[in-house]
């Protein structure tokens, strides 16, 4: 042999050796993560569920003072305050209003009315809070540093019609709720607690590079599903077992969307026992990914679907087996939606 | 999401490392930053259900983003972002030479493999932590290997400098 296994990792070694280091990689690895954050949020409101909210929050309470049991109520409606004088335009936006609040451990209905296709919630907060928002059943949020950037939320929305999400601030000390049971039952078991924390709202036509893309998808893909009659739906997490749902076709073709989110990579679709199709649905994130399928009109199909996670690569092979196989020793990750649409 | 403190140092501790097999894997230290980047925030959202030792868990991503990277046509993989290293006429033993013929053919092995011979040899991992990783069989990680290492062995560009090299 011309070389040693020496040789090698000597090779190895040496090349890999001269790696440049970013001044700030963590802060880099941080703004991916928001800026992923921002656009799930964004595509959530275009088409399945899920948005990051943006609110800002100062908590001026001792912890510990509320962590008592109290009846449940429901959340307390309030309304956008206009927006000061002078207050300027956030990325191409107007401002509609802000809404400064002072209790966090309790839900606040706050219905906007947009006044453009793009709608940015912004927060100010100046202690570590976790803020969460609930939009159509759905629990998602995050952090609020004191100084740092924030949440930023871009929805997609259509001028004059209403808006409505839920928001809860809550102590950083809290744990992290992971859906809207868990966020209830943690409201009905501590009290609320002081705090002052803000919302700013703006809407309009966004011109940041941030909102751009949403707004731009949810032009094209949102609307390729928009007015069609949806004929069936399945959702489950990224663990490679089968869903099926079944539809029956007015006309010769339907069309299909597949919505990933949060580690949920690839979909592979089988329509009426017909060759299945790999769809990559990554990168659509919860825009999904739509394509047309012939269907028999008039006749109930089945639609099998298998969604793997990101950390599975999957190969030619498409049998159960196979994506067994895949999954060994993965853990599932992610959800997904699929849905059909009548095409008549 | 709040970030767990025990993710900051994870990334503070173990990226300069991980770049260097994110390197060796995409052979452009661009691509490999932006790999690397990709995983971590991959990890990031899985990051309370991965436990204690999340290595082969970002090594997984690493490989597994990697391969799927190179599927696609838009993200083509880019063989070297140097020129060839040519022989260093201080050089009298040809090591230079060596090492970059040794370096163009690992290059040239398939993705797989390579990635099974980083994992080995760089990384040192054993048969069944690289199998773990790549969600193989012990059997598929030796047999990846040896053909690896086989390949590496009759490189025709590799048997050309032998003998000037090792003489």
């Amino acid at each position: 042999m011309p070389h040693t296994m020496q040789d090698l990792r000597e090779l190895m070694e040496d090349r890999s050796a001269g790696a440049p280091h970013p001044p700030d990689r963590l802060g880099q690895v941080r703004r991916r993560v928001r800026r992923g954050a921002r656009v799930r949020a964004a595509s959530a409101a275009v088409g399945t569920a899920g948005v990051a909210v943006a609110v800002g929050a100062f908590l001026t309470a001792a912890p510990g003072a509320g962590d008592r049991p109290r009846p449940a109520s429901g959340p307390t409606a309030v309304e956008l305050s206009p927006p000061r004088p002078g207050t300027p335009p956030k990325e191409g936006m107007a401002p509609l209003g802000d809404r400064f609040l002072f209790r966090a451990g309790e839900k606040t209905r706050l219905r906007i009315v947009p006044t453009g296709r793009t709608t940015l919630l912004t927060h100010r907060c100046s202690a570590e809070v976790a803020i969460y928002e609930v939009k159509d059943g759905e629990l998602s949020g995050g952090g609020c540093s004191p100084g740092g950037e924030g949440f930023a939320s871009y929805l997609a929305t259509v001028p004059g019609r209403p808006v409505t999400l839920d928001l809860v601030a809550l102590p950083s000390r809290a744990p992290e709720p992971s859906g809207t049971k868990d966020l209830d039952a943690y409201l009905a078991a501590h009290r609320p607690v002081s705090a002052a924390w803000s919302v700013h709202v703006y809407s309009g036509t966004c011109t940041s590079e941030t909102c751009k893309a949403p707004e731009r998808r949810a032009g094209v893909q949102g609307s390729t599903v928009t007015g069609l009659k949806r004929l069936a739906r399945t959702a489950g997490k990224g663990d490679g077992r089968v869903r099926t749902a079944a539809f029956t076709s007015s006309g010769r073709s339907v069309r299909l969307r597949v919505a990933c989110v949060d580690g949920t990579a690839w979909a592979i679709v089988r329509v009426g026992g017909g060759t299945p199709r790999m769809v990559g649905c990554e990168r659509a994130e919860s825009f999904g990914v739509t394509w047309d399928q012939k269907a028999r009109a008039g006749v109930r199909t089945d639609v099998d679907v298998r969604v793997l996670p990101a950390e599975v690569v999957p190969g030619k092979r498409t049998d159960p087996a196979a994506i067994e196989n895949l999954m060994r020793g993965v853990a599932p990750a992610g959800t997904w939606t699929l849905e059909v649409y009548d095409l008549p | 999401m709040r970030e767990r403190p025990d993710y900051a140092a994870y990334v503070t501790e173990r990226s300069p490392r991980l770049l260097r097999t994110a390197y060796l894997l995409c052979r452009d230290w661009g691509l490999a930053e932006d790999l690397l980047q990709t995983a971590l925030v991959k990890a990031w959202r899985a990051w309370r259900r991965i436990g204690d030792d999340p290595d082969p868990y970002v090594y997984r991503i690493l490989v597994n983003t990697h391969a799927s990277w190179a599927r696609r046509r838009w993200r083509g993989e880019r063989p070297t972002d140097e020129p060839p290293e040519r022989a260093d006429p201080a050089d009298a033993m040809g090591t230079a030479e060596d090492k970059a013929v040794l370096w163009a053919a690992l290059g040239r092995l398939p993705r797989r493999q390579r990635a099974v011979v980083v994992l080995r040899y760089f990384e040192d991992l054993t048969e069944p932590q690289a199998a773990a990783v790549l969600g193989c069989s012990v059997g598929t990680v030796k047999s990846q290997a040896s053909k690896a290492l086989a390949k590496l062995r009759i490189d025709p560009e590799i048997l050309a400098v032998a003998p000037r090299g090792r003489d």
